[in-house]
């Protein structure tokens, strides 16, 4: 995928090895969490970061995203699978999604 | 808040809109008109559309029915004689089908016409509610006598139960999907090009 969409496939891949930081949250101590994603379950990412490692929920959170050379903003909603399944769900979001054409 | 206008003025006044959207049949405005007599013509019409711009739709209820279960569909235009019923408008919330409001149709008719009209939108208000429906309040003018200000389009339909802050939401989600280049869909988008060399 070239221009607008590069990069789009970011909600049909897990996200181990991506550096994300957390901008909004229910729980303001978790805002301003960054680091690179160890783990991942279906409700949680596991951020280690540079005081040790954080369990983020995903539900509810936004997270900032350094993707193939773009900072993307993500919903935590839209990931809210478990990462094996997320090839499946993801696809599926962005075939249903007005306006992306994959 | 942004309104939709089916005509291409020379020159527009400043009545309070953050811009306008042209919805016209040429192929020059932002927004595309689709109208169709039947749901086999609305498909054709449909496959005959490559350019990226918001597709609308004026047809009767079989067309409005068809059109929200079409992907390229982005807004189900109003005029005086469109009718959704209860399903098409439950079916537009699920496949994320905008249903447009106008003022303008209010000022084309009278009488006995015009209550029908109101006695309609409030009944659809009602089910876009219930169900949260994407709509959008416009004057939807056809002409420069039509055009009204953003505070008139606003307190006419929040007279009738509108949610107005949403229907601001739904109009810039609209706008947004195929103009920002940085929208990607609701709750993805692109900051920014990154500097450092993080994957």
């Amino acid at each position: 995928m070239r221009g607008r969409l590069q990069g789009v496939e970011l909600i049909a891949r897990d996200w181990i090895g991506l550096m994300v930081e957390v901008v909004e949250s229910p729980n303001h101590s978790e805002v301003g969490i960054k680091g690179e994603v160890v783990d991942e379950t279906q409700n949680t990412l596991k951020i280690m970061t540079e005081k040790g490692l954080k369990v983020v929920a995903k539900r509810g959170r936004t997270f900032r995203v350094w993707y193939k050379g773009k900072i993307m903003r993500i919903k935590g909603d839209l990931i809210n699978f478990r990462p094996e399944d997320r090839i499946k769900r993801g696809l599926m979001m962005l075939k249903r999604a007005k306006g992306v054409w994959i | 808040m942004y309104d939709f206008l089916r005509f291409f003025p020379e020159n527009l006044p400043d009545l309070g809109f953050k811009s306008y959207v042209f919805m016209l049949e040429k192929p020059k405005g932002c927004g595309i008109v689709i109208r169709a007599n039947s749901p086999e013509e609305l498909r054709k019409k449909l496959r005959g559309v490559k350019r990226r711009a918001i597709v609308g739709i004026i047809g009767k209820e079989a067309v409005c029915r068809e059109a929200v279960m079409r992907r390229r569909v982005d807004v189900i235009l109003d005029w005086e004689d469109r009718e959704l019923d209860y399903a098409t408008l439950k079916l537009a919330a699920e496949k994320d089908v905008a249903i447009e409001l106008s003022l303008s149709k209010f000022l084309r008719t009278e009488g006995y016409k015009r209550m029908h009209l109101f006695e309609r939108l409030r009944q659809e208000i009602m089910v876009i509610r219930k169900f949260d429906v994407p709509f959008i309040v416009t004057t939807a003018a056809e002409n420069q006598y039509e055009l009204r200000t953003r505070k008139q389009v606003e307190t006419f339909f929040k007279f009738f139960g509108a949610e107005i802050p949403k229907a601001r939401l739904y109009a810039q989600r609209l706008v947004r999907r195929y103009f920002d280049e940085n929208y990607i869909m609701d709750g993805f988008e692109v900051e920014q090009l990154s500097n450092s060399g993080v994957v």
